[in-house]
């Protein structure tokens, strides 16, 4: 390199600080063409603008409190083998729980099913939620997807 | 000795980065034996998930062949660690790092973004050594090699965050931080726990939408100012901390554990030099050169990147297109 100002200045910053920004701009350049391939990704999850109706999957009790559905154990329920990737034909447009959430779940419910001889009663429902820039709980819409006996996780 | 710098330091500046390295081969092996272990069971789980692709559908008979994949990745890993073969082990376990990324892909039907951090710290590990390498000399000692490898990870951990921030930004521009964004997604997702004082939280959240579209404008802040983990050890640590932070509220609030970057941020940006009561070492100074063959490589990466761009996983492709991640539940 021929020794003008700027090399001069060049010369000044640490070897450290050139190898981090070439790889910092780098692997920006190589995401922004491959969008997501191992190990380069923009990292684009929940990017695009957020529906203003939010949808889980959720258990309620008898005094109408909703649980996640970890927080129990053992379900026995009717129907048997509700399928929560069919919540949106079965409810309506409105209730779209995030697939891979629901698969989850679904997985878990799968696994933890049982018969029971005795337990609190609950219901699985679909709940929707309409956000608005209202101060306050956004307003909610329940649809029920079977109704169980069902043991606490400890 | 190494002098100081006024635009880039770092708390490991004199002090030998074993530790470094072996956090990085503790995370990577951590990360992979769960992805080895989550496409053994959905491959085999198939009333869970279906095999879309021609990977996924040749390799369906052979769950455990995941295993197979991770001791091949295992051996690159040592190679790194045992410092015998720092560029090819870290090229050879991208390699089979990319390949298992990809079946997982197929079968979970969107990639797991938790394993890309890792993917990204070895990639920027194993340019930093490499480049090391190639001013040859002094520069070639461990201490420099790691040095430069420090410098490489740290630019690759914040070019995740800066690229989240531009994904966020050039797809919705600043209506990101409208109210909705963030409490659409903690609704949809379950708390970590049922704790009376995590749900007066959410609660609190998802009842202000000035809050939520305060807490949507800090997470574009702290993921795009992750540009400032490039400078010195003071400032590292401070944005490290947010990071960390952010982190922790994503992990309360819908249970989506990015432990990944989290370890990283704890890892190189504390000072465990001080804090664990290193002995120093002498470093040599290292003067500022891009190696023809480096500049080459970086070049190539991003030809590489264009010539895979018809396979790169995209969002966009589903029906609830703002959710395309799987990063729940995945430990």
């Amino acid at each position: 390199m021929s020794d003008t100002p700027v090399v001069r200045i060049l010369r000044r910053v640490p070897l450290p600080f050139w190898v981090a920004w070439a790889v910092l701009l780098t692997y920006l350049a190589a995401g922004r063409i491959v969008r997501n391939f191992f190990p380069v990704s923009v990292f684009d999850m929940y990017q695009a603008r957020a529906d203003d109706v939010s949808t889980r999957i959720l258990f309620l009790n008898d005094a109408g409190e909703s649980t996640r559905l970890s927080s129990w154990s053992q379900f026995q329920c009717e129907p048997a083998h509700p399928d929560f990737a069919e919540v949106t034909n079965q409810c309506g447009f409105d209730f779209r729980p995030i697939p891979y959430v629901a698969r989850d779940q679904q997985r878990y419910f799968d696994a933890h099913q049982q018969e029971l001889s005795e337990g609190e009663a609950v219901r699985i429902v679909a709940r929707a939620y309409w956000l608005s820039d209202v101060e306050g709980r956004p307003l909610h819409r329940d649809c029920e997807l079977a109704r169980c006996q069902a043991t606490r996780a400890q | 000795m190494t002098k100081k710098s006024r635009v880039w330091s770092s708390y490991w500046d004199g002090y030998p980065r074993a530790f470094l390295r072996r956090s990085l081969f503790a995370m990577s092996t951590f990360e992979f034996a769960g992805q080895a272990y989550q496409i053994a069971r959905m491959a085999g789980d198939h009333q869970h998930y279906e095999a879309t692709g021609s990977l996924s559908h040749a390799l369906a008979p052979f769950p455990l062949f995941a295993w197979v994949l991770f001791a091949v990745l295992l051996v690159g890993l040592l190679l790194v660690v045992t410092d015998r073969a720092p560029v090819w082990g870290g090229i050879g376990a991208l390699l089979v790092m990319s390949f298992m990324s990809l079946w997982q892909t197929e079968i979970a039907g969107s990639p797991s973004r938790n394993s890309f951090f890792v993917g990204a710290a070895l990639l920027g590990w194993t340019l930093g050594q490499g480049w090391a390498q190639r001013i040859g000399g002094e520069a070639s000692s461990i201490a420099s090699r790691e040095r430069l490898a420090e410098a490489g990870t740290l630019g690759a951990l914040a070019a995740a965050y800066v690229a989240s921030a531009l994904s966020k930004l050039l797809s919705t521009g600043l209506e990101w931080t409208n109210p909705s964004q963030i409490r659409s997604l903690v609704l949809a997702q379950e708390p970590v726990a049922d704790w009376a004082w995590l749900a007066l939280y959410r609660e609190t959240l998802l009842a202000s939408p000035d809050l939520a579209r305060g807490a949507a404008a800090a997470t574009l802040i702290v993921e795009g100012g992750a540009l400032l983990l490039l400078f010195g050890p003071r400032l590292r640590l401070v944005w490290a901390a947010l990071i960390f932070g952010m982190h922790v509220n994503i992990i309360l609030l819908c249970t989506m554990p990015y432990i990944e970057p989290m370890f990283f941020m704890l890892t190189f940006a504390v000072p465990w030099p001080f804090i664990l009561r290193m002995k120093r070492i002498d470093e040599p100074e290292l003067t500022p050169r891009i190696p023809r063959e480096m500049a080459a490589v970086l070049i190539g990466i991003v030809i590489l990147a264009a010539c895979l761009s018809p396979f790169g996983w995209r969002a966009f492709n589903g029906d609830h297109p703002h959710h395309d991640d799987h990063s729940s539940h995945h430990h």
